[in-house]
């Protein structure tokens, strides 16, 4: 008989310790996150960015790859490519395999890595500010201005929220946005020729700009 | 429901442990969901309902992006690119370069400022016929501050003083009423336009002070223009380069990126 209730508590203290909410317990980034607006995070990432472009130590010739490795990790942080890449395929994303997208992805990442991470270093603290803040669902848009060499230059955010992390899917520069930018360049290629060649074009690219020279002086071929 | 005495002396010792057990296992669930890093998780993202989840949801946000300006001239224009591409890289842009390197920036601005200033009356007037009377107003007064205070338009207090800015001209005049853009046309040296582009780019011509200030003197006219092109390239060397390594097809890109500008500005 005791044996009997005592297993029986046993079960009972198990099965409420199985139903308790853990996970409200488990406090992380992301969670911490999700009390943060998207401005607040876009900025947090801006600010970053000036703090790490303008630490000395990392101006060394051995600390440039270590920057760059920091750069690159503030751009996954706040950047949402896999998002980005989806938009930018439009309806021939549904049509591929899991595979498939994930290189889509990662040479897309690639591709614009080896193109505006050069660019960050030439970034001398242009003011910004930050306008309004749309929020819609999941949906962000966060409008700012750049004010470089006394030009106002609008750049708005459009952002997504996944599990509290607000990070930026496009971006928009006097209204050209970069989605709709890559779409139609994707689709024009899309339309009559295979997704094996877009892949091989996109590396083709990424090949040309790490063996271009980093002043121009020669017309880039298109 | 009849035990020996051999049997729950058994269950004693495996009920805690499977116990224990359960908890951890309960924990570890619980708390490693929540660790997961978003940040370099692509398979997460691609794996599981949440990405199509998003691409149901939100797809007709960009449904419109296969909506673009139709091209019927594209091999012409696709020549006139490349040329007026040559034309940047081999002219326009060591020329700019070396013009940046003995002015200093902050007067190349000022420069900048002057000729900005110089073309309100085509603003001015595009306000009007869109019947936009408080850009109107707001350009009329932005013209007067940095005409005076402003030293002939060198600075710009009106913008440090926040006053917004309206850039209009003909071809968003049309825009506005509604007129197409036709099709697409590439100029050599105006670059992208179009069929309404272009008619925008005549009418402009002569509601452009410097057309009339020069009137007489054709060639001193065109120097000056050639020189108001090179100071503004000179303040926006990079943008073109960095856009041209970015794309897969340059031509394509600053199709579309007209466009969209072209969109965007009727809009406003």
């Amino acid at each position: 008989m005791p044996v009997k209730i005592k297993s029986f508590m046993v079960v009972v203290v198990a099965a409420v310790i199985m139903l308790f909410p853990w996970r409200a317990f488990a406090s992380t980034a992301a969670e911490k996150a999700a009390a943060s607006s998207p401005t607040q995070q876009l900025k947090a990432g801006a600010d970053n960015l000036i703090q790490v472009l303008k630490d000395q130590s990392l101006k060394t010739e051995e600390g440039k790859k270590l920057l760059e490795d920091k750069v690159v990790q503030l751009f996954h942080q706040h950047f949402d490519l896999t998002y980005t890449s989806q938009m930018c395929l439009g309806r021939y994303w549904r049509k591929l395999s899991k595979a498939e997208k994930k290189e889509f992805v990662d040479l897309f990442t690639e591709l614009l890595k080896s193109t505006y991470l050069k660019r960050v270093h030439e970034y001398s603290g242009q003011s910004v500010e930050y306008n309004k803040e749309i929020i819609k669902g999941r949906k962000a848009l966060v409008k700012t201005k750049f004010i470089d060499k006394g030009k106002e230059i609008p750049v708005d955010y459009k952002m997504l929220n996944r599990d509290g992390q607000w990070r930026v899917y496009d971006v928009i520069v006097e209204g050209v946005s970069l989605v709709r930018n890559y779409r139609s360049q994707f689709s024009s290629i899309l339309r009559k020729k295979k997704f094996a060649d877009l892949l091989d074009q996109i590396r083709d690219k990424i090949a040309r700009n790490k063996a271009a020279k980093d002043v121009a002086g020669e017309p880039q071929k298109g | 429901m009849l035990t020996t005495s051999a049997g729950s002396d058994g269950r004693r010792k495996w009920l805690p442990v499977v116990c224990f057990v359960i908890l951890l296992f309960v924990i570890a669930f619980g708390v490693g969901t929540a660790v997961v890093s978003p940040a370099f998780a692509v398979d997460q993202q691609l794996s599981g309902k949440a990405a199509d989840e998003f691409a149901d949801e939100f797809d007709d946000e960009y449904a419109d992006a296969d909506n673009v300006i139709a091209d019927p001239l594209e091999a012409y224009n696709r020549v006139v690119f490349t040329f007026n591409d040559r034309l940047y890289f081999w002219l326009l842009k060591p020329v700019a370069r070396g013009y940046g390197m003995v002015v200093p920036e902050p007067l190349r601005i000022g420069i900048r400022n002057f000729f900005h200033n110089l073309s309100a009356p085509i603003r001015l007037l595009n306000c009007l016929l869109q019947g936009k009377f408080s850009a109107f107003g707001g350009e009329l007064s932005r013209f007067l501050l940095n005409s005076t205070a402003g030293v002939v338009g060198l600075m710009d207090p009106a913008t440090y003083d926040g006053m917004k800015s309206y850039d209009e001209d003909f071809s968003q005049t049309l825009g506005f009423y509604g007129v197409g853009h036709g099709f697409y046309l590439v100029w050599p040296f105006f670059g992208p336009s179009s069929a309404r582009g272009t008619v925008g780019l005549v009418a402009d011509y002569f509601t452009e002070p410097l057309t009339w200030i020069f009137r007489d003197e054709m060639e001193t006219g065109l120097a000056v223009t050639g020189g108001k092109t090179v100071n503004q390239v000179s303040l926006s060397l990079g943008v073109y380069e960095d856009m041209i390594k970015s794309v897969l097809d340059p031509y394509v890109a600053v199709r579309n990126a007209y466009y969209q500008n072209q969109l965007k500005k009727v809009q406003e």
